[in-house]
Parts: C-alpha cells; sequence; structure tokens
C-alpha cells in the first residue's frame, strides 16, 4: 500500500536551518545525499503568505486568480467554499483517481479531503503540546491512511514550524521541531513511489525579507521574532516536470499521476 | 407604555415596515426561543396570520424535540412552512462538525437557505437575531444589506438613527430584517412569561442540565442549571456569568481561532 504520488507540505521549513543542522536532521541528510532526490531553492513570485501560496499550489492558479488572500476577511473566516476554484484533489477525483488531502493550511483549521481529522489548535497551533500532538497525529493518520489503501495521490501537511519560528526564531526550539519534523518525514518517505517535499515559503529573521508579511508586533502585543521569506524548499522524487514556481507543484502533480 | 410593551411595539413597527416594502419576504424559524418569540410577533402584527411563508433550515441534525415542536406548532398555527435542506450536501456525506469543522454550517445552513431564496425569489428575510448574543451580532443594523454573494459587509452600513431605516436595498441587494435586535435574553424570556408563549422543553432543565441557545446536536452542549421553569430561568438569567451561547461549538471555536491568529499576527 502507498500512494502513487506523495505530496508532503512543510509550512515555513527553510534551508538556511536545514543546511546547519544536517548532522542532526538524518532524513534530510538522506534525501540530500541521495541520487534518487533533487533539491532545490524556490523562489517565489508571489506573496510569501500562507494562505494564498498553499491555494497556489494546490490550485496552480496565481493569487489574483484564485483569489484567496487571507485566513479572515471581514471577520470571516474563509473556508474551501468561499474559494472560487478547483484544487489538484477536486480535479482528479472526478476524473475517477483515488485521491486524499490531509491537514492542508491554505484555510484554517487546515482542510482535509476524503479524510476526517482534527487539527490539533485548531490548525493554529501554539504551544508545546500543541505542535507536538500535531507532528505525532498528522504522521500517525497519514501512515494509517497510507496502510489502508492505494492511492494516486496523497497530500500531507505540517504547520507547527510557521507558528514555531514566528514565536522563536533563532531560539534552540526550532533546531529541535526541525528535528522532529525530519523523523516524521523519515517514517512517511517509503510509502511514495514519486515525491514531492515543499514548504509555501521560508524563514528569516524579522526585518530581513524582502516584503514584510506581519506586523512586528501582533494586535494582542506579542513580539514576533521571525517573518517569511520568499525562498521555499523543494526536494522531488521521479516528477519529470520542472518546478519553478508554487503552481508548478500542480502541474507537476497533474502529469505524473 | 412599560419596558415590553416599548419592545414589543417597536418590534411590530419594524415588521409591518418590512412587509410593506416586501410582499416577498419569509420568517426565518429556527424552532428556538427568539424566533418563536419573533414568530408570535409576526402574528400579532398581522392579527393572528402570518401573511408570507416561514422557513426553517434543516441541517438534518437538530435534536428530535425541535423537529417534534416545529411540526406541531406549523399545525397549530396554521403556517406556511417552508422547509429548506441541502439534500444533496448530505448525501455527499457531509455531516455536521466533522471534516472541515467551519464549512459544515455553509453547506447545511447557508448553502440551504441560498437554495430556497434562490427558489421562492425572495428578496427579504426576517431574522430573530438580538444585539446581546455575540459581539458581532451588536453591530447589525435592523434593515442589513447582504450583497448577491450573501455576504455582510459591517463596516459599510446604512445609519438607522431616530428610528429611520433605510428598508430598501441596492437591486442585486438581499435584506435581512432584525426585529428583535433591541432586545436581551431576559426580555425575551420576560415576554415569554407575559405572553405564554409557545417553548421547547429542550430550555428547562432536566437532571441538571438545560439548553439555553439550540443549534446541531452534534455542535450544541447543555449548560448546568435547575431552571425548569420559565420563571426559574428567568432568576438564573439574572445572576448567571455564563455566555449565553456558551454551549455552541461554533462560536468557540471561531472566536479561538481569532485568538491565535491574532496572537500570530494575522489580524
Amino acid at each position: 500500500m502507498g500512494s502513487k504520488i506523495l505530496v508532503i507540505g512543510i509550512d515555513a521549513a527553510t534551508w538556511s536551518v536545514i543546511d546547519k543542522n544536517l548532522d542532526r536532521l538524518k532524513t534530510f541528510k538522506m534525501l540530500k545525499d541521495s541520487d534518487d532526490f533533487n533539491r532545490k531553492t524556490l523562489t517565489l513570485d508571489q506573496k510569501p503568505y500562507s494562505a494564498p501560496c498553499w491555494a497556489s499550489m494546490f490550485t496552480g492558479k496565481t493569487e489574483e486568480e484564485h483569489g484567496h488572500h487571507e485566513f479572515v476577511i471581514n471577520n470571516e473566516i474563509q473556508t474551501r467554499k468561499d474559494i472560487k476554484a478547483d484544487f489538484i484533489w477536486d480535479i482528479l477525483d472526478r476524473e475517477g483517481k483515488k485521491v486524499k488531502a490531509l491537514n492542508v493550511p491554505f484555510i484554517v483549521p487546515p482542510y482535509n479531503f476524503n479524510i476526517e481529522f482534527k487539527a490539533p489548535g485548531m490548525g493554529v497551533p501554539t504551544t508545546r503540546d500543541e505542535w507536538d500532538a500535531e507532528i505525532e497525529k498528522v504522521t500517525k493518520k497519514s501512515i494509517e491512511t497510507l496502510e489502508k489503501k492505494e492511492l494516486d495521490l496523497f497530500i500531507t501537511c505540517y504547520v507547527s514550524l510557521d507558528k514555531i519560528q514566528h514565536m522563536h526564531w533563532g531560539g534552540s526550539i526550532v533546531d529541535e521541531y526541525y528535528e522532529k519534523i525530519d523523523e516524521a518525514i523519515g517514517k512517511l518517505l517509503r510509502f511514495g513511489e514519486k515525491i514531492i517535499i515543499a514548504s509555501d515559503h521560508g524563514f528569516c529573521a524579522f526585518g530581513d525579507a524582502k516584503v514584510q508579511t506581519l506586523p512586528k508586533v501582533t494586535s494582542n502585543g506579542s513580539k514576533l521574532r521571525g517573518d517569511h521569506h520568499e525562498d521555499a524548499i523543494l526536494i522531488t522524487k521521479g516528477i519529470k516536470k520542472e518546478i519553478n514556481n508554487l503552481r508548478d507543484v500542480f502541474k507537476a502533480v497533474k502529469e505524473e499521476v | 407604555m412599560n419596558h415590553l410593551e416599548k419592545l414589543e411595539n417597536q418590534s411590530i413597527y419594524i415588521i409591518r415596515e418590512a412587509y410593506k416594502q416586501f410582499k416577498d419576504i419569509a420568517l426565518l424559524w429556527s424552532i428556538g426561543k427568539d424566533s418563536t418569540t419573533l414568530l408570535w410577533l409576526c402574528r400579532k402584527a398581522f392579527y393572528g396570520k402570518i401573511p408570507f411563508p416561514v422557513i426553517h433550515i434543516d441541517t438534518g441534525f437538530k435534536f428530535p424535540e425541535m423537529y417534534k415542536f416545529r411540526d406541531e406548532w406549523a399545525k397549530k398555527l396554521g403556517l406556511n412552512l417552508i422547509v429548506g435542506k441541502n439534500q444533496k450536501a448530505l448525501d455527499k456525506g457531509i455531516t455536521c462538525c466533522m471534516d472541515d469543522q467551519m464549512t459544515c454550517c455553509k453547506y447545511l445552513k447557508t448553502e440551504a437557505l441560498k437554495q430556497i431564496i434562490e427558489k421562492h425569489k425572495f428578496k427579504a428575510l426576517i431574522v430573530g437575531i438580538r444585539r446581546d448574543e455575540h459581539g458581532v451580532r451588536a453591530k447589525e443594523r435592523y434593515f442589513s444589506p447582504r450583497d448577491e454573494e450573501f455576504k455582510w459587509n459591517y463596516k459599510d452600513q446604512p445609519p438607522e438613527l431616530w428610528d429611520q431605516f433605510k428598508s430598501k436595498g441596492k437591486e442585486d441587494d438581499h435584506l435581512r430584517i432584525h426585529p428583535l435586535l433591541h432586545w436581551t435574553e431576559l426580555d425575551i424570556w420576560r415576554y415569554i412569561r407575559k405572553e405564554n408563549i409557545p417553548t421547547n422543553k429542550l430550555y428547562f432543565a432536566k437532571n441538571g442540565k438545560r439548553y439555553r441557545s439550540l443549534g446541531c446536536t452534534r455542535a450544541t452542549v447543555a449548560v448546568n442549571s435547575k431552571a425548569d421553569t420559565v420563571d426559574k430561568v428567568i432568576k438564573e438569567i439574572k445572576t448567571t456569568k455564563t455566555a449565553e451561547r456558551s454551549g455552541r461549538a461554533q462560536d468557540k471555536e471561531k472566536a479561538y481561532i481569532m485568538q491565535k491568529l491574532r496572537s500570530l499576527g494575522y489580524m
């Protein structure tokens, strides 16, 4: 059992942290050393903001085309129904392919397709307990799903790193959770024939990004230490199409499935 | 004129004004205490016979006591009842508070209501919301326009000064009319007592629990209470520090998510 194509999304994984910790990150080290895997930096050509970025990755459309800009508009939490575009799972499902998607964070709580899942912290994990629970539950649910049925496409995403980096950029806790994510990914790789591991954007110290996406001090008074960076990560296995932007992930999956 | 008579007077004035402006209008009846009070006021406004349809949006997950209450009183009061259900969504397996937790309400409530409005070409709906129920509802107007996508822009609403209402919207606008906006939960219960309005038994304590607000079974929890009569409910509300909609899951989840997004600078 497993999936013909396995997509692992990591909200805000960034090479600068991965590369300096390669001796601790066994999976990322293996992915770097293996000839089967290609790795590159995916420099975004759109604002590095999770809601529109994930939507672009899985609709193949630019932010202007899919029209999904924010998690909350006019005090209303945006849901799948507010986005007037087909996602890759909608299209493939109509074509009769076996598709499942877990915890995709273009909305909050994150979206699930053909899977029942309740995200810890309602998909916005902000404490150690919630970060641990997210990594553990997403991994467990992914393995359960992949062991149960042969799929054409399985997408699974982790969001904890984004929240940790916003709050603790530069701290040892960031490296600690990269290690946990590294371990989680290591458990999933055996289920994918063709694999894409991608982040929606990268990360950096506040003030270092070309585009500042969030305020330095939030509306409830807490200070943010990290901000989104335009350089996302990309690792692929068995994918022929050259992926040069987030929309290309959609196109690559469509071609390969 | 006492306080309750003033409230009643104002509400009946708004209901009559709405009916004068829109013949293609309907009353939204959730089977709860507020919309049943509103139903009562509509009957009074038109001398016992409501001249427009009454809509119940059935998510398929309401309490059995609510369905029983609906059918019994729709018959007794001679209502022109329209039941709206998004059968397509239910057939697709969308269930209450599962999968995408914020979406079920949209499919099973909003979408079902949209379908009814499109089918019957209603231009306006009378709805029993109150300002004191929820922070967002405090921003509402008596005559509240929604755009063609059904969305409410609370930052762009008509002023309602000195009881002057903008009771007509733009061409494509759909209007929500809120005759109970100025009522409080306590006013509702006092009026229920005064008028002896039929009320669902779920509102009264059984085994130390009662519902203060009714919704879908999976998204509504009972509160601890010993109030098993209207008088005791009134007494309890006077002193309680628990929010009326504290048992409604969608309100809690939304507030929780918003709070978290604010802490990360997303709002």
